[in-house]
């Protein structure tokens, strides 16, 4: 009986020790890590076909972040060498992919197969370089947690032990699992007589290869329609929240409300509202500050096919 | 106002109107005459010019039609006595109205409405032409110049705007005409200023506009003050170049610099065509009175059809008179040209016979005469103009270059950004140009294009172009020549011929030019794109083509060399391979070789009878 026991024991802590140590929110935490968005593949386009012949188009479009996304892939063929078979010279494809969450963290994908079929080559022309362009456009959303100090009595008048001090900058550059990242924070405590107001500098950055377009205008960007000045470089701040104040309630202020990004990059500054200000004689706490941002983006890729007369000779 | 009313009749121009407000608009109007006489691809000529914008559809009749009431109205507001008797107060608006309708479209009714509100603001009965010219200045600058501005903004056509800078004939005349009657100093040495530049620029006009459309989809709004001083650089080098040379510097058929452009051969080590290879004469000396013989290999490349070409071979001597004469020889056997059909990779002998030749070296020429044809085809990105601007917006905010090149690298990931045309390999070289790449077109506006195709001869291997059979040009089926009877250097026409789905085939109607050509010629056309073109897709991929269908002549030699027999060369009866029959009277008939149907008419006589016959015959009588 007694061994029985110990085995039981033994066993107990084998299992135990299969826990890796990190906790739910641990793991939370690494789903909003890295700067993988959507990412899109072809596979293995022939790089050379005869006239007439079938290009099997198979592509994969998967979701490497945790943030649910729609999106359009665009495929555009030279009209007078390939079309898509059946089809005239473009398609567009609409997909919906999940993100990957704390219960099932594998990329969510899809897999497309257009076949394409290569045209006749001019009577005289033996060969001809065709492009396959494809644009992929899709939503997309950034979410950091910075666990930021309002250090109430940031010039340290009062001689009371504080529970955390304000840093000058909080680093979060390792992403939030998008190609867009909120890279860093600034906070700073404006005092406001008896209150303070904490405040904010947001920077956010464009890491992936593609281009940040407005959120909304994806179909309108995977189309040959015209675009405005905003479509390119604009990230919308959806929310900010700290300590139960926010954006969306107005306790917070942000400006400008939407980023225009220079050189990739751009910050906002937000701020608690004067009506939520925190009162002085608070003591100094800990807390997390909430940013999300939403933003589309767009990627473009392009594939050579060689396509050859069959000679008869 | 009573004073202002005195100078002006003091300074206004008597009939009819002169002073140097004519200067530039003389000078403007006569050097694109010049200039489109002597071919030049000047703007005035081209897309945006003069001649090409009135009267083409719907829109321009009602803008036209507008203008024309508009003229119409102000003679009847001002009324008829003042028409009659001031009728010059019309010359402004009635230039003004034609410029602007050269804008073609509705928009231009806007401009219209802008120069008559000049006339309708201007107070009755204290009518001065400082007054009406004065506000015509202000009303041109707002028009052409802070409207311009907002339109940089916005984004529009950076054709239209350049011409708002560069090419505003309309400023030129209201400086011109403020330089006239204008009292205050500082005004007149500014717009002296202002048409000292203008009239500089027009007489270059055509380097200018090279300029600026080489420039035209690498500058952003902020870089337009780069482009014109672009335009400054090329307009003084030319100028430079003029005064050194006299010659204008851009007087070829069309400058492909200015062009995205060129040609690349599809086989350029293996081209298709006719080839006349292993030339050989044999190991043996060749002795005078026998055969002299050489022989050739002919070889085709071709793809489907087989080349039929046409062979002769002759040789040159000297005749009694010390002129060279060609001398046929046979060509395996037959006298005259003999045809093969031959398909790729085969090989055909060809076999050149001269019955005898005097002593002496001898080149023998072997010319082979084919019909070929040749393609060219060049790739086009065509792209809306909004979005290309904003596309250059987005390149600049992110600190990149935003030239148009790099939109399509960066953006929309094509590495190939200025494709080279490429033709079908064979004799001749073909290059082909349009604007520079991507080609934006506006939405609900025509943006015109060229297209320049030039043909050269390019065989090393020798020969030369006999003439040019046809040539066909092939541009998408939404795109069209705006006037296919003068859109071309030449006159085009629409055809079924080369037919090719997805394409319009224009015929053009070839002259003179296009037969004994000896290096290269050229011919440009302009096409009308308009955003129907556009897939729905950020990037249009689109061909243009061209088709030529040409007679080819190859010549290759060999050298041989005839010995004598031992005899002395006085001895040696010059002969060919052209038999002359005799008839005798009596019935008796007899053979000579000749050199001519001269010396054979010779043996003509009372008693005889010559006529020119099979050299078979003089052989066997030897």
């Amino acid at each position: 009986m007694k061994v029985k026991y110990y085995l039981f024991v033994i066993m107990l802590l084998a299992l135990s020790s299969c826990d890796s140590g990190s906790g739910n929110g641990e793991l939370k935490k690494d789903l909003y890590q890295g700067t993988s968005g959507v990412e899109f593949e072809i596979f293995d386009l022939p790089s050379e076909v005869s006239e007439d012949e079938e290009i099997p188009l198979i592509f994969r479009v998967e979701n490497k972040g945790p943030y649910v996304t729609k999106g359009r892939i665009v495929i555009n063929t030279e009209k007078d060498y390939v079309n898509i078979k059946g089809m005239n010279n473009y398609a567009a494809v609409d997909f919906n992919l999940d993100g990957k969450t704390v219960l099932n963290d594998i990329d969510d994908f899809e897999i497309y197969n257009v076949p394409l079929l290569a045209g006749k080559l001019d009577p005289l022309s033996e060969e001809h370089d065709t492009y396959l362009s494809t644009y992929l456009c899709y939503e997309y959303k950034g979410l950091a947690y910075a666990d930021v100090c309002v250090d109430t009595d940031p010039y340290e008048v009062s001689n009371a032990d504080k529970a955390c001090k304000a840093q000058s900058s909080i680093s979060l550059s390792g992403g939030q699992g998008g190609p867009v990242i909120i890279e860093s924070v600034e906070p700073k405590m404006l005092i406001n007589g008896d209150t303070i107001r904490p405040q904010f500098k947001i920077y956010i950055q464009n890491v992936g290869q593609g281009t940040v377009i407005q959120s909304g205008s994806i179909y309108q960007v995977c189309s040959k329609d015209s675009l405005n000045l905003n479509t390119y470089n604009t990230v919308s701040l959806s929310e900010v929240e700290i300590s139960g104040k926010k954006l969306s309630g107005g306790q917070i202020q942000c400006v400008p409300s939407v980023l225009q990004l220079r050189n990739e990059k751009d910050f906002v500054t937000c701020t608690v509202a004067p009506g939520s200000a925190i009162p002085r004689n608070t003591l100094s706490y800990k807390s997390p500050l909430k940013i999300e941002i939403n933003y589309g983006y767009m990627q473009a890729l392009s594939k050579e096919i060689s396509i050859r007369k069959i000679l008869t000779y | 106002m009573s004073e202002e009313v005195s100078k002006s009749e003091k300074v206004e121009p008597g009939f009819p109107l002169a002073g140097s407000m004519w200067v530039p608009f003389l000078v403007a109007v006569l050097l694109m005459i010049v200039e489109g006489a002597m071919g030049y691809q000047s703007w005035a000529f081209t897309s945006d010019g003069l001649t090409k914008a009135w009267l083409l559809n719907w829109k321009q009749w009602i803008t036209v039609g507008s203008g024309i009431s508009a003229i119409i109205a102000l003679a009847v507001f001002r009324g008829f006595h003042e028409f009659v008797s001031d009728w010059k107060q019309l010359f402004l608006p009635t230039f003004f109205v034609l410029v602007f309708i050269t804008l073609g479209g509705p928009i231009a009714l806007l401009h219209i409405l802008g120069t008559g509100l000049v006339f309708f603001t201007t107070p009755m009965g204290n009518r001065s032409f400082i007054k009406e010219y004065n506000s015509a200045v202000v009303i041109s600058a707002l028009d052409f110049i802070i409207f311009g501005l907002i339109l940089m903004f916005w984004g529009a056509d950076k054709t239209m705007l350049a011409a708002r800078y560069i090419w505003n004939i309309n400023l030129m005349f209201v400086c011109g005409y403020g330089l006239q009657f204008q009292q205050k100093g500082a005004l007149k040495v500014v717009m002296g200023i202002i048409l000292g530049t203008m009239v500089f620029l027009v007489v270059f006009i055509t380097p200018l506009t090279a300029s600026y459309i080489k420039h035209i989809n690498t500058v952003g709004p902020a870089e337009l003050t780069n482009s014109i001083a672009f335009a400054f650089l090329d307009t003084s080098s030319n100028f430079m170049n003029y005064l050194k040379t006299g010659s204008h510097g851009v007087s070829q058929l069309f400058n492909m610099s200015q062009y995205s452009g060129g040609g690349s051969s599809e086989e350029p080590e293996d081209p298709q065509g006719l080839y006349l290879k292993e030339l050989d004469q044999g190991d043996r000396p060749f002795r005078t009175g026998s055969k002299v013989y050489a022989t050739a290999m002919l070889e085709a490349k071709t793809l489907e059809d087989p080349i039929v070409a046409q062979v002769i071979c002759y040789t040159t001597m000297e005749n009694d008179l010390g002129d060279e004469e060609a001398v046929m020889g046979k060509t395996n056997g037959n006298i005259g040209a003999t045809q093969f059909t031959i398909i790729s990779f085969s090989q055909h002998t060809v076999r050149c016979s001269f019955d005898q030749l005097p002593e002496g070296d001898y080149e023998i020429y072997f010319n082979a005469t084919f019909d070929f044809a040749a393609e060219i085809r060049m790739k086009l990105y065509l792209m809306d103009r909004e979005r290309l601007l904003n596309d250059q917006v987005s390149l600049e905010n992110k600190g990149q270059d935003s030239s148009s090149e790099n939109v399509l690298k960066r953006i929309y990931d094509i590495d190939d950004t200025d494709p080279e045309p490429i033709y079908t390999s064979g004799p001749i070289k073909l290059q082909l140009g349009t604007d520079n790449l991507p080609i934006d077109i506006g939405a609900g506006t025509i943006r015109q294009s060229q297209y320049s195709l030039i043909v050269e001869n390019d065989w090393d291997k020798g020969g030369r172009i006999d003439k040019f059979n046809n040539i066909y040009i092939k541009i998408p089926d939404t795109f069209a020549l705006s006037n296919p009877a003068d859109s071309c250097d030449l006159p085009a026409s629409i055809t079924n011929e080369q037919f090719e789905k997805g394409f319009k085939t224009y015929k053009l109607d070839l002259d003179d030019r296009f037969t004994n050509i000896k290096d290269a010629i050229g011919v440009s056309c302009m096409m009308d794109l308009t955003s129907n073109s556009l897939d729905p897709t950020p990037i249009t991929i689109r061909y243009v083509k061209a088709y030529v269908d040409y007679t080819y002549v190859m010549q290759e030699k060999t050298e041989v060399e005839v010995e004598g027999r031992g005899t002395s060369n006085n001895e040696v009866i010059v002969r060919n391979d052209i038999c002359c029959k005799v008839d005798y009277e009596g019935g008796e008939t007899k053979h000579y070789y000749v050199i001519n149907n001269d010396e054979c008419t010779n043996y003509n006589s009372d008693t005889s009878t010559a006529t020119l016959v099979n050299s078979e015959f003089c052989e066997n009588e030897s």
